[in-house]
């Protein structure tokens, strides 16, 4: 009996002592201390938190090995020299930007970016791969599309726009100049009275003191010293001063409406945030009851929107709609349900499927779920569907979801993309609630967790060809690259615009 | 010179118990049930529940004594498991089919009368994973389909080690019910000491099947 005990111990050793443990993965997801108590203190311990959590949460590692990147020659590489920082006495920021930088570069997600202390100066160093690629890759284009709006005035100067309506949610930025204008006209008439009353002494004073301040806020883009600026100075009735909602500042939207000649349907924004003021659910968590600039502002946008959709929806039901083009040039993306008043309002209800996604569903480097069919959202309410030729014109800059758009049109029979290479980032990020539904997301919490990665949690392939488009982009249908010279800031004609009309226009 | 001398003088030794040996052949065929183990670390909503599935194969078995011989086999067996989430229920459910080509190698051991004998086995084995499919259903939280599927998963050289090795076991009864037939029924199990994901330089994710089955054969005596 008591050699059968023994054998069977040993055998129960031997079984279960030929099994290793697997190391530690640690959730990066929130300020654990246990997670980044090294890296408060150390360079190591930052390259450590930067290298684990990219090893376990990072979507594209089987097509990051495709393009010769391995991520363990990283480690081996680049510990010693965050090691030999911490032997330092002081690291200046270019210092430690330029060692970042030769870690991430070769990272292909477009929305992957890094936010790093130096813990040498104390300051947040930020690195974005895809912006390091576009620079390297296409960076005058980069530097011309960055900020770039498109105008019509050339257009409209011909008197090839039968009806144009624009606006914009940054309602200081509508309004400062007119303000600044009132108070220097009211200083200046209070300062060549020689007798000021007590009253107007105290008036001048104020818009002396406004003026400043309202510079001030301006310079230093203080929008939440706004409205506490335009409550104090109320009694001072200076126009369009007010309290205004700040939520029209997270990504204040630029949006144009136009009737081409032709009968052609234009549409042309700066940001994928429309459902922040269509949709009413959304509108009113946003916006409440919104009163004054913010109420003109909502509703402006809201009816530009609507103008261009009845206009395509009034036409097609006459049988006279030319085209639609919808311009997301420079546009830096936004809201996936955005879709649906974009392209999906121009598409049967239902859904699009333009794209299939594949999500991060473990902490190995591959383990991935299956690839997806990715459906965007169409516009559910009975409604026309277009027939007549699409055209989206994209560039450089053309992001995210302005790619996702970009992607649409040239999946769609009637659909042609015009312009340049978009940017190369359609993996969509979540927040870091719903990091343990996909095992991807934040790592860290921006400027407060010494290490800060955004990282997105799927990665999106082309139906076209099957192939993963991050740090690709999408190849326009048409490519016409943009006449920067020529188009003058507005006055003179858009390339892009031109070959969009001309398509439409000629079927070519 | 020395490895030939070695063999031979074995040989020589093996040689009055190889004469008196009996040769068998078989075949056999089981259900199993395997059980994947992984190191869930955080993520603690992880299930991974054992499935139900097939083995069958051959065997060869040399007696060198009653009670003594050594056992071969060549089976293709399948591993599989079922990957669910307690967070995500109803919306993450995959089953997964693993086939793999499995050769035992072990000691046979028997005793009991002569028409029904119990016997064991013990020894190693080695396999390899031929194919890996997946089944179930996954969701698109972007879009919020859950999403039906049936897909070959496809193997990634840098993670998956698809060479297998282990330890092996088994108890049964066999009933020697002609003069060159046996018939076998048995309880098994394939313990593997490999992981099926490969080591990493600097992170490591073991993960490992442990399949037990049941299965019966007959064999054919020489």
């Amino acid at each position: 009996m008591k050699k059968i005990m023994i054998i069977t111990a040993g055998l129960l050793l031997m079984l279960t002592g030929c099994r290793q443990e697997s190391d530690n993965v640690m959730s990066y997801a929130f300020k654990d201390a246990m997670a980044f108590q090294k890296a408060d203190t150390s360079f190591v311990g930052e390259f450590e938190v930067l290298w684990n959590g990219m090893n376990t949460n990072y979507a594209l590692w089987d097509y990051e090995l495709e393009h010769g990147l391995d991520w363990d020659n990283v480690y081996r590489k680049y510990y010693p020299k965050f090691a030999e920082l911490d032997e330092k006495d002081s690291v200046t920021d270019e210092e430690f930007a330029d060692l970042l930088k030769e870690i991430v570069k070769p990272l292909h997600d477009g929305h992957l970016a890094f936010i790093i202390k130096n813990l040498s100066t104390g300051n947040f160093i930020t690195i974005s791969p895809s912006h390091l690629r576009a620079e390297d890759e296409r960076g005058e284009e980069k530097n011309a599309t960055t900020g770039f709006l498109p105008s019509l005035k050339y257009y409209q100067d011909k008197g090839k726009v039968l009806e144009m309506r624009r606006t914009s949610t940054n309602v200081i930025g509508q309004t400062y100049r007119i303000m600044l204008a009132y108070m220097e006209e009211q200083i200046t008439g209070l300062e060549q009275k020689t007798d000021r009353t007590q009253d107007e002494e105290e008036r001048l004073n104020a818009f002396q003191s406004a003026y400043e301040e309202l510079i001030q806020i301006l310079n230093t883009n203080n929008l939440n010293a706004y409205n506490p600026f335009a409550l104090r100075y109320e009694w001072l009735h200076i126009p369009y001063l007010e309290p205004i909602n700040l939520n029209l500042y997270e990504q204040p939207l630029d949006i144009t409406y136009a009737l081409l000649e032709g009968n052609i349907a234009y549409l042309s924004f700066n940001h994928f945030r429309l459902s922040a003021y269509l949709d009413p659910d959304f509108c009113k968590e946003l916006f409440g009851q919104p009163t004054g600039l913010t109420k003109l502002a909502v509703e402006s946008v809201q009816d530009i929107w609507y103008s261009w959709f009845s206009a395509i929806q009034e036409l097609k039901k006459t049988g006279n709609l030319g085209g639609v083009i919808i311009d997301v040039r420079s546009n830096g993306g936004g809201m996936l349900d955005d879709y649906q008043y974009v392209l999906g309002a121009l598409l049967p209800s239902g859904g699009h499927h333009m794209t299939d996604a594949r999500f991060k569903r473990g902490p190995g480097r591959f383990d991935y779920s299956p690839i997806m069919p990715q459906t965007m959202p169409t516009m559910k309410a009975e409604h026309e569907t277009v027939t007549e030729p699409i055209v989206v014109l994209c560039n450089c800059s053309s992001v995210s979801m302005a790619e996702m758009t970009s992607m649409g049109a040239k999946v769609l029979e009637n659909g042609t993309l015009i312009g340049t290479r978009t940017w190369g980032g359609f993996s969509a990020l979540s927040s870091s609630e719903t990091y343990s539904n996909n095992y991807a997301g934040y790592v860290g919490i921006q400027n407060v967790t010494p290490v800060f990665c955004y990282i997105p949690q799927e990665v999106t392939f082309s139906i076209l060809d099957g192939k993963i488009v991050e740090g690709r982009g999408v190849e326009p249908d048409i490519v016409v690259p943009m006449d920067f010279d020529a188009w003058n800031k507005g006055n003179g004609p858009d390339s892009q615009l031109d070959r969009a009309l001309q398509f439409i226009r000629t079927g070519n | 010179m020395k490895l030939k001398t070695i063999l031979a003088a074995v040989t020589l030794a093996l040689l009055p118990q190889m004469l008196m040996a009996q040769w068998r052949v078989g075949v056999n065929a089981g259900a199993t049930y395997n059980m994947y183990s992984i190191d869930k670390q955080y993520m603690t909503d992880y299930k991974y529940d054992g499935v139900w599935s097939f083995t069958t194969g051959v065997t060869g078995q040399y007696n060198f004594k009653d009670w003594f011989g050594l056992r071969a086999g060549l089976n293709v067996m399948q591993r599989n498991y079922r990957h669910t989430r307690s967070q995500m229920p109803n919306k993450l459910d995959m089953k997964y089919k693993n086939t793999y080509l499995m050769l035992p190698v072990t000691a046979n051991f028997s005793f009991g009368g002569k028409t029904l004998r119990g016997f064991t086995n013990l020894g190693i084995y080695a396999g390899y994973w031929m194919t890996s499919y997946r089944s179930g259903r996954d969701f698109n939280s972007f879009g919020g389909i859950v999403y039906e599927f049936s897909e070959k998963v496809p193997f990634y050289s840098e993670r998956d080690r698809r060479w297998d090795f282990g330890y092996t076991g088994s108890v049964g009864m066999e009933y020697h019910f002609a003069k060159h037939w046996v018939a076998q029924a048995e309880v098994l199990c394939y313990y593997s000491a490999i992981s099926t994901v490969k080591n990493m330089e600097y992170y490591n994710d073991y993960r490992y099947n442990t399949t037990i089955g049941i299965q019966a054969g007959v064999s054919y005596k020489f």
